[in-house]
This record gives C-alpha cells, structure tokens and sequence, in this order.
C-alpha cells in the first residue's frame, strides 16, 4: 500500500472518529438541556404550590343556632310555622346565599321568622282581648273594643285575619248591633 | 255604628265571611236598622254592608226582606245611596 493512500486512509478514519465523538458530544448536550430544563419545570412547580390554610376548629358562638326538640303538645297552629309542612317558611329557604356568609344568611332568616311570629302572636293576643271583651257584659268595655276593632280592621290587610277566628267575631258583633240601649250610642267618643 | 262598619270592613277585606254573617242571623239584623231612621249613619252603613253580603248571598237579603224594606226607604237616603240601591240591587 502507497504512503500516500495510507494517509489518505488514515485521515478518513480519523474524520469518522472525530463526527462520531461530535454526535456523541451533542446528544450529551441535548441530555444535559432537557435535564436542566426538567429541573427548572420542578423548581416553578414547587414554588408555585400554596399549601392550604390551616382551619381552626369551629366553635360555637352565642349567637349560633341550635335546634330544639318541638313539644308535640306545642306544635304551631298556622301550617306555615310547621316544619313538616311541604309550603312553610322552613322550606322556603333558597340553596344560594348572595355572596354572604351561610351562617349570617341564617341569622337574617331566624330574626325574619321570629318577627312574623311574634307580629302573628300581637295580632292574635290583641284580638282575643277585643273578643273577650265584646263578650263581657260591661257596655264601656263593648264600646272600646267595637271602637278599636273598626280602627284596626280600616287598616287591616287580608293576612291579618289568619290570626283571629270570624266565627267568634262577627256574632258577637251582631249580638252588639242588636243592642238596644241608648245609653252606649250617647257616649261621647273621644 | 262601630259595629256596622267593622262588619263592612271585615266584609270588604274577606267576601267570604259573608256566609258566617248568614248563618248567624246578620241580615236580619242589618235589615233592622235599615229600618231605623233615628240613626240614620248606622242605616246607611247597614246597606253597605248589605251591599257587600249581595255579592254572594243575594238571595238570603231577598228572604229577609230586605228588597221590600230598600224600596220603601229609598227616598229617605242620600243620592249616592240611592245610586247604590239602583246599581247594585
């Protein structure tokens, strides 16, 4: 073999060598990139990560509702005040809450029953007095309570009339008209 | 007169406690001080109510006389009452 041609040889093999360990160099390269690469995706990650806040255990406030067991004996009269009833105000509650807080949604629901409760109780109590003293025999007794019955009943809406009973009412308001005594009609009113 | 007009009242805000007043007898009595002309204020607030209860039990008026004792009484009242009488007899 010529000197020259073995020369020529030896440059290719050494030329094949050399691309061989460019290529390996490379793919080395493209490793240490995508390691590198992974590790910096890992390190956002974790500092992007907020752990969740830690929840104190819920205590209860004076204000917190409880539910008491219903007497049997005291069940309300008015079908809406009942719980078991399909249309009450228990279940007229809505599912969504406004953007407030669930337990001050509650609140404004428990104060909101109350006041019905207790306007239902006033009227109730105030006509049974009116009742009870129509059916007395005293006649000044008769004219003030015929007198602020008609007071009331000119402002009185329908839904007043769920809290006094019209067949204890309206005889006794008969029994009234058929009074024949002069002395009730001369009464001064004041 | 208070007693009338709470009755007109109750009638006026509930029509049907009208069959209450019915059955208890209230027509009759209304038709009573329809009659009465010494209390001429009770009288006309008797018709009212009388009108209110004609809406649902006319004919129980009809039975308590209290068409007849209207007819007879008509010129005694003032022109809106009348007006009343001839429009919802």
């Amino acid at each position: 073999m010529p000197a020259r041609l073995n020369n020529l040889c030896l440059t290719r093999k050494s030329k094949v060598i050399s691309g061989l360990i460019f290529k390996i160099k490379i793919k080395r390269l493209v490793l240490y990139i995508k390691s590198a690469k992974f590790i910096i995706n890992f390190r956002i990650k974790e500092l992007s990560y907020i752990p969740p806040p830690i929840q104190a255990p819920i205590q209860k406030s004076e204000n917190s509702i409880e539910e008491e067991p219903i007497n049997p004996r005291f069940q309300p009269l008015n079908p809406l005040q009942n719980k078991n009833y399909p249309d009450s105000f228990f279940n007229m509650k809505p599912n969504f809450s406004f953007g407030k807080n669930a337990r001050d949604l509650e609140e404004e629901y428990r104060l909101l029953e109350e006041l019905i409760n207790t306007e239902n109780r006033y009227h109730a109590l105030k006509f049974k007095q009116i009742i009870t003293d129509l059916k007395s025999q005293d006649e000044f007794k008769i004219l003030e309570a015929v007198t602020h019955l008609s007071t009331e009943l000119s402002m009185a809406q329908e839904e007043n009339f769920g809290s006094f009973q019209l067949d204890f009412l309206i005889p006794e308001l008969i029994n009234c008209l058929q009074m024949e005594n002069p002395e009730i009609m001369s009464i001064p009113l004041f | 007169m208070h007693s009338v007009v709470s009755i007109t009242h109750i009638l006026d805000i509930m029509p049907a406690a009208s069959k209450i007043l019915v059955n208890s007898g209230g027509v009759e009595v209304l038709c009573q001080k329809m009659q009465n002309f010494e209390y001429i204020d009770v009288a006309e607030s008797a018709i009212k109510a009388l009108e209110k209860v004609s809406y649902e039990n006319g004919l129980s008026i009809l039975n308590a006389g209290g068409m007849e004792i209207m007819i007879t009484m008509i010129d005694f009242f003032v022109s809106p009452t009348q007006v009343n009488y001839i429009l919802n007899p």
